[in-house]
């Protein structure tokens, strides 16, 4: 075989292997878009899910700091679903907002503790309990932290009524970290 | 010139005495084993009388590295050509090798190769190459649609993995993702509304576990009064509507401060003062009659469940003991012991 045809031999056989080299090229390009995809479709589709999820579910923590005003809404809105007189209601103030500092996710999310005061009195115990309870049921973000009942001091000492102290936190997202 | 010697058929066999014969060794002169024909043709014209553009020449490799080289003048070939013949090689090889070279294949030396090949056998070759070129460009596009068809098809896999991820978009996102959103380039893409919202749920829904586990004065509170010593007069906060009758006497039982009279013997009077609940501790200030009803009180909240009773303060008043009861969560007391 002389050079001459040996070079044509060669150019035909190139010229042959382009299409199917391109071709294949363009189905191993199209084949890693293909699996890329179907990596990102499992993963919305697991996010998409969780989302579903988390929606049905309650907020365990607040997504910012809550205005004193809205506290004061939120506590004689329970307070008349409870059926308590809003007289009953001495005050709400608010207490300390501090950071709190977690194990895990340190850096990442910082989370702040809001508190607020909220005085009652002259209330018997199954309106201390009913507050308690619509309070649970109106909100799980906000939640007792600390109670005193004290005996209310009244001219008849069979009053079966205390006046109430108890300090609601919330917990609520801070903005994150630098 | 000595009269020719046909053989039957198209391969023509000349007698050796018809050719210039030559010995070569490229790599004596310095070039490689397998050197090319134009190589061989200016060693193999270093023994010929005419130059070697005026000869024929075919080459036959011994195993020792050796070159066995057969010519015949281009002038000579054509007269000698009667256009019958495939063929054209030595009937057998001169003396002068034999002797040289243990074995030689004559058939190897055929002349008509090149500018003399014949007609025939150019056409043979002709076609055999196209029936090479026609199968491999065949094969080619063979390859070519079965590379593309399944591209294709790759390309209509990812098309449906796009609509389906589209279509959970949709249910994720709600009302407010269209379809337009996805390729519009003002709007944020739905794989980032979709990220800043589960972040957001995570954070608000789904927070760590020291994040979660806030202590709740209620339960605590609960738990308290639910030890109380009368079953009827526990404190049911987690029912759904709390009966006020059963919560009326539950700290205080009985008209304190007159007199302390009891219905029934194991009827156990308190005037609760003070119930306190905070994160770490309980606390509970009643007036009882006696101090040994004191005991009794203590004895049944001690069972509280999660809290550890220290040892009550027990303080005599004018008509009755002031009874200070501190519970402490158990977690904390074991916290205590071990340091």
């Amino acid at each position: 075989m002389n050079l001459q045809r040996l070079i044509t031999v060669a150019g035909l056989g190139l010229l042959f292997l382009i299409p199917p080299i391109w071709s294949w090229s363009r189905l191993v390009g199209t084949e890693q878009q293909l699996q890329a995809a179907h990596a990102t479709y499992e993963l919305t589709r697991r996010d998409a899910s969780e989302v579903l999820q988390l929606r049905a579910a309650h907020d365990r923590v607040a997504d910012r700091k809550r205005p004193e005003d809205h506290v004061l809404a939120h506590v004689n809105r329970v307070l008349a679903e409870a059926g308590i007189p809003s007289r009953s209601l001495q005050g709400v103030r608010p207490e300390a907002d501090i950071a709190l500092t977690t194990s895990a996710d340190a850096g990442r999310t910082q989370y702040r503790r809001q508190s607020v005061n909220i005085s009652l009195q002259r209330l018997t115990l199954p309106e201390i309990g009913a507050f308690l309870l619509r309070w649970r049921e109106d909100d799980a973000v906000w939640t007792p932290r600390r109670i005193e009942l004290t005996k209310h001091r009244s001219r008849t000492d069979d009053d079966d009524r205390y006046d109430a102290t108890i300090v609601i936190s919330a917990i609520y997202v801070a903005e994150p970290r630098p | 010139m000595i009269a020719s010697s046909s053989d039957p058929g198209h391969h023509r066999r000349l007698p050796p005495d018809r050719f210039f014969w030559g010995v070569l060794r490229p790599v004596t002169a310095g070039l490689r084993k397998k050197p090319t024909i134009e190589q061989l043709g200016y060693l193999f014209e270093q023994v010929l009388p005419v130059p070697i553009d005026e000869v024929q020449a075919a080459y036959h490799r011994q195993s020792d590295g050796r070159w066995i080289a057969c010519g015949m003048k281009r002038s000579e070939l054509a007269d000698e050509l009667t256009g019958t013949e495939v063929t054209l090689t030595p009937s057998h090889a001169p003396a002068f090798l034999t002797d040289m070279l243990d074995e030689l294949r004559t058939d190897d030396l055929n002349l008509l190769t090149e500018d003399f090949e014949p007609a025939p056998v150019r056409t043979w070759n002709r076609r055999c190459t196209m029936a090479a070129a026609g199968l491999v460009a065949l094969l080619s596009s063979g390859l070519t649609s079965y590379l593309y068809l399944q591209e294709r098809a790759a390309s209509s896999e990812m098309s449906q993995v796009y609509a389906l991820q589209m279509k959970v978009f949709e249910q994720a996102l709600g009302h407010g993702f269209h379809r337009s959103d996805a390729t519009s380039a003002q709007g944020q893409p739905p794989e980032l509304r979709l990220l800043a919202e589960l972040r957001q749920l995570r954070r608000t829904r789904q927070p760590n576990r020291d994040v979660i586990n806030q202590p709740d004065a209620a339960e605590h509170l609960v738990r308290l009064l639910g030890m109380w010593p009368s079953p009827d007069e526990a404190l049911h906060l987690a029912d759904e509507s709390p009966p006020a009758g059963t919560l009326r006497t539950t700290v205080a039982s009985a008209d304190p401060g007159v007199n302390w009279e009891r219905n029934a013997e194991d009827m156990l009077y308190v005037r609760t003062e003070v119930i306190s609940i905070t994160p770490q501790s309980m606390n509970v200030r009643a007036l009882i009659p006696t101090a040994n009803d004191a005991e009794r009180l203590a004895a049944a909240l001690r069972a509280t469940p999660g809290w550890m009773l220290s040892q009550p303060q027990i303080s005599s008043t004018r008509d009755a003991v002031q009874a200070s009861l501190r519970f402490t969560l158990e977690a904390i007391s074991a916290e205590d012991e071990s340091s």
